[in-house]
């Protein structure tokens, strides 16, 4: 059995994670915004940017060099690393500026100007969604991180993990505040919930798509997750915690009797989900083997054989 | 420029970690650093399976993935074909030694060197050529090929601007030279047609060639 990867550890995952999931947690925003649920939506507006600036920083952490990581932006034009800190950074600035300019008590923007803000940031929060993927996708020595599913696989996780945040946000604001809102944001939380229920089968048919896919070139990889040393987490750690619990509880907050049970079952869920979704960045990082190097076998025919 | 290659011969090599072992005293690398590294592997399918020395190094592939990947522009292709870290520039996000198909590529995390937090006189003096939190790797011992050149040696064939793996393989299973120059050695058993390269599909067009741990005796009996 092969030993799991070593060069991006902890640090990285927490970076795809926490990227994934503020991005996410801004789609799943816009998503309620569209539905009619404009006023509570910005739980998710408001957590979204924040946990992407927070994300960065373990990317800082992880350097060699820290004091160096404006040199990561030099190179666009072929380095995915630069590209992703260019879209990271846009997201950024464009989530600080909602929060910024469209929420109390700065209530600045508003009509068109507002939907494009909404609509650019949208559409940064689903490039660093799927940057997150593309980043270790491209790396074509790694035969099982380089498949093209990976980026939907980790837009999917996000979106359902930035739920899970605003589930575990929503929750923490409801039990603080328990006020005239609540029942606006049950409303929201009840439709994230039935979202959230798509996106992990959504996310689990993908997974097993691309595991599938993945074993003819990368078996090894595929071994060291399913059944190898990685396989406890990967079973228990990521599809119980992060897949079929959150399902179940999911499906149990939709159809709660009551609005305060549904968003504690919500909250909880919440967090699983979020456990679930470190893990499966973990787990993908740490079973990404390079390919073996192989030597051409000579044809050796002896004379007279 | 030249463009430098180099060829390693698999049926003369015999697993003596000759060339690990004086890239190390040439380059003064830290402890889990081998530039030049030799791996025990096994070759072919059962019933006709054979151990086989593999003699690896940084490829200085035409097509680095090492260099594309790296958000700083710390890793270049140099005219020379030499692949090199500027470790003014690298900022240590080790994208390159993820990308590297062949694993040439090391991390300089901590000073330790090989007995421990003290260092040794000589790792005092050689580690100040490698600087820490950054990525390390083989340069052709590109000093020697300089340090030769303005003496006006020929590379590959003076000692002296030769990388040291080469001239301190005892079996001399190791050519270096310009590919370029059609009359290099390298270049001749290049063309000789039993010359390949590690892993071709990744499309990287490595600049090290191998020769097969057979031989081809006849093709048509």
């Amino acid at each position: 059995m092969q030993v799991p990867q070593g060069i991006w550890r902890w640090k990285l995952a927490f970076y795809l994670f926490l990227a994934g999931t503020g991005a996410g947690a801004y789609l799943a925003s816009t998503l309620m915004d569209f539905l009619g649920y404009g006023e509570v939506s910005k739980v998710g507006v408001v957590i979204a940017a924040p946990t992407v600036l927070f994300s960065t920083l373990f990317l800082i952490a992880d350097l060699g060099q820290p004091m160096r990581f404006i040199k990561a932006f030099v190179s666009p034009q072929h380095s995915w690393i630069s590209r992703g800190t260019l879209i990271l950074t846009g997201f950024i600035i464009l989530g600080l500026v909602h929060i910024g300019l469209n929420m109390w008590p700065f209530q600045v923007l508003g009509g068109q100007t507002l939907v494009l803000l909404k609509v650019l940031a949208a559409a940064f929060a689903t490039a660093t969604a799927v940057y997150t993927g593309i980043l270790i996708g491209v790396v074509v020595a790694r035969p099982f991180w380089n498949n093209a599913m990976l980026p939907f696989l980790f837009l999917i996780s996000a979106t359902s993990t930035g739920i899970g945040a605003i589930f575990l946000s929503g929750g923490i604001w409801f039990g603080l505040t328990g006020g005239a809102e609540a029942n606006a944001l049950h409303g929201m939380l009840v439709a994230l919930g039935r979202m959230d229920m798509v996106l992990i089968a959504l996310e689990s048919l993908i997974l097993y798509f691309y595991l599938s896919i993945v074993s003819g070139r990368s078996k090894d990889s595929v071994d060291l997750l399913l059944s190898g040393p990685l396989a406890g987490l990967f079973w228990v750690g990521f599809a119980l915690v992060g897949l079929v619990i959150p399902f179940v509880m999911d499906w149990a907050g939709v159809y709660a009797s009551t609005g305060a049970a549904s968003l504690a079952i919500n909250a909880l869920s919440g967090i699983l989900l979020l456990v679930g979704g470190l893990f499966l960045r973990a787990l993908i990082l740490a079973a990404g083997l390079r390919s073996p190097i192989y030597v051409r076998v000579p044809v050796v025919v002896r004379p007279g054989a | 420029m030249p463009r430098y290659g180099m060829v390693v011969d698999l049926l003369r090599c015999i697993g003596c970690y000759g060339c690990q072992t004086s890239c190390k005293a040439e380059n003064a690398t830290p402890p889990g650093v081998t530039w030049a590294r030799v791996e025990v592997t096994e070759m072919g399918k059962y019933p006709s399976v054979t151990r086989l020395n593999l003699p690896l190094l940084c490829m200085h592939c035409k097509e680095p993935e090492c260099e594309k990947v790296c958000p700083s522009g710390a890793t270049v292709k140099g005219q020379d074909g030499i692949v090199t870290v500027d470790d003014a520039k690298c900022i240590g996000c080790r994208y390159c030694m993820v990308a590297c198909p062949y694993g040439a590529r090391y991390f300089y995390e901590d000073g330790r060197g090989y007995f421990g937090e003290t260092l040794t006189p000589y790792e005092e003096v050689g580690y100040q050529r490698h600087k820490q939190g950054t990525v390390l790797k083989c340069d052709f011992c590109k000093h020697r090929i300089e340090d030769g050149l303005k003496k006006g040696l020929t590379v590959g064939v003076d000692r002296e601007a030769t990388p040291a793996c080469v001239i301190n393989c005892m079996c001399k299973a190791r050519w270096f030279g310009d590919l370029d120059d059609p009359e290099s050695e390298v270049s001749r058993l290049v063309a000789s047609g039993q010359a390949f390269q590690l892993n071709p599909e990744m499309g990287t067009d490595p600049q090290v060639y191998y020769l097969p741990a057979g031989r081809i005796v006849s093709e048509n009996i």
